[in-house]
């Protein structure tokens, strides 16, 4: 009993020092970006807004006839999740070698300066959302019991997210050219997630390829939630969490097997 | 300036400075500086399979449409943006050196501008292969470059100094960017949208350059007159503005960084 009792206040010690460092690097990260800024956070408020405004003007002549008059939101939607996701995954290709001094110094968990990333992302994510609940309260949607799903929906995504991280960090360490790579495989995503175009308007085949994409999944689980008021199929539910489940153990084990080579190798 | 130099001096440490610029972007990675040729055509082929399934209505030859587009536009980016910071990065040599500090702005075009004519490589490979035709607009390609070099290098004066007095310029330049992207027509035509950001389209400047060049290549027709005025117009107008702005705060800038 006093082992089990001994053992859990490890863990909370543990865990309380390693939110005081994660603290203490997001403080960084934001003096770094912000410090410089007079508008300061501001920005991440506007920023989404600015995305939105100019992507109506240019796809609503393209796309925009039969989306049911909601084409803003529609849009939100997207950019809003599809920014946390390339935001959050992005930052982490280079977590490990931006805090080299830190991973040689110091003997705290090395999966935190991934967390980290993943939590700066998820902060700019709760920004983003005031402009998208003004966006909500500009159309009336009546608000409904479907509006929670959104919650285990980003939840899938943000671990999704950390695996996916992990593993970007650790290939980024030793092979640079990854993030070219990536960048071309986020542009991937951008445009196949339906961002700002209905996957109605092509041939049924290419529709089933969509649900190979976990960006596409969570996004469009949160607008039939949000601006439908459906209760998403079980199929989407299913595919997200086998890609989140399958990222965060892919990601965790690789990262446990290599960290310390790398480590060693800085 | 109070040191002279030559021509020659000028040329030697500005080729120095690009040098180095391109051996620190590339220093980590395998392929190195192929990226600038590779990183392009991935893009192009992504592009092109992508939106041959989304957009049902085509473009005539789009893989080189979207290529000319995004080179430019990417090109234009890269160098206004890396400039903005360029004073603050070259801050110990700035002080302690008496090199013209337009090198420095200067340096992080050109670097850029070596990209862009790595990029051309693969380009020239998709327009062999749709064998364009060579025309007399052939002759255009130089003096479409040169403008669009001096009106990137005008901007870019313009947005050094600009940094240097404005910590959250970087911020909104950036944001600038990302919306100018989307009225480039780099990736959809003209026609698609609707009146009033066509008529914003027409008007950008970068705009104006990608058209010229992909009627000139592409396409071997003659650009409509309204936008060879423009090109020439932007590129003279923002290089004088540059250069006054530059030589204005030049000196100040040395206290403020």
């Amino acid at each position: 009993m006093r082992k089990i009792r001994q053992r859990i206040e490890n863990k909370v010690e543990e865990l309380r020092q390693n939110m005081f460092v994660i603290r203490q690097l997001v403080a960084r990260d934001r003096k770094r970006n912000l410090s410089s800024t007079f508008m300061g956070e501001l920005w991440e408020v506007i920023n989404p807004l600015i995305n939105m405004v100019v992507m109506v003007l240019v796809f609503s002549k393209m796309f925009g006839k039969d989306s049911s008059g909601k084409f803003p939101l529609y849009i939100l939607t997207g950019t809003t999740i599809y920014g946390l996701f390339s935001s959050g995954t992005e930052m982490c290709l280079d977590a490990l070698y931006v805090n080299k001094n830190f991973l040689i110094k110091t003997q705290i968990n090395k999966s935190i300066y991934i967390a980290e990333k993943i939590l700066w992302a998820f902060r700019n994510f709760i920004y983003s959302l005031i402009i998208y609940a003004f966006m909500v309260a500009l159309y009336r949607l009546q608000p409904s019991v479907s509006w929670l799903l959104v919650l285990p929906d980003i939840v899938l995504l943000i671990i999704m997210m950390i695996g996916i991280g992990k593993l970007l960090a650790i290939i980024n360490a030793t092979f640079a050219d990854i993030s070219y790579f990536y960048k071309i495989f986020t542009l991937m995503i951008f445009y196949s997630s339906a961002l700002f175009y209905r996957i109605d308007i092509l041939s049924p085949k290419i529709q089933t390829c969509f649900l190979i994409n976990p960006v596409y999944i969570a996004i469009e689980i949160a607008r039939r939630c949000v601006m439908e008021n459906v209760y998403p199929d079980s199929k989407c539910w299913i595919i997200l969490g086998v890609y989140a489940v399958g990222c965060y153990t892919i990601g965790t084990s690789f990262f446990k097997r290599r960290i310390d080579d790398i480590v060693a190798k800085m | 300036m109070s040191t002279k130099m030559s021509i020659r001096q000028y040329c030697f440490v500005l080729w120095e400075l690009t040098k180095r610029e391109l051996k620190r972007k590339y220093a980590r990675s395998f392929l190195g500086i192929l990226w600038s040729c590779v990183y392009p055509l991935m893009r192009m082929a992504l592009v092109v399979v992508l939106f041959s399934t989304i957009f049902n209505k085509g473009i005539d030859k789009y893989p080189a449409y979207y290529f000319v587009g995004f080179l430019m536009f990417e090109f234009f980016a890269t160098a206004t943006q890396t400039s903005l910071t360029t004073l603050k990065d070259n801050r110990n040599l700035l002080v302690k050196s008496k090199l013209p500090r337009e090198l420095f702005v200067l340096s992080r075009v050109l670097t850029a501008f070596v990209n862009f004519l790595l990029g051309c490589i693969p380009f020239a490979a998709v327009l062999a292969w749709y064998r364009a035709r060579v025309t007399v607009y052939y002759c255009m390609i130089p003096v479409v470059l040169i403008l669009l070099l001096v009106f990137t290098t005008g901007v870019s004066y313009i947005v050094s100094i600009w940094y240097v007095f404005r910590r959250d310029a970087r911020n909104i330049y950036t944001n600038f960017l990302f919306i100018l992207r989307f009225f480039v027509a780099m990736f959809y035509a003209v026609e698609w949208v609707s009146d009033g950001v066509q008529w914003v389209i027409k008007h950008n400047p970068v705009y104006a350059y990608i058209y010229v060049m992909r009627q000139c290549v592409i396409y071997g027709q003659q650009p409509g007159s309204m936008y060879l005025y423009q090109i020439v117009v932007w590129a003279v107008v923002l290089l004088v503005v540059g250069i006054l702005t530059f030589k204005k705060y030049e000196n100040e800038v040395v206290e403020r960084l």
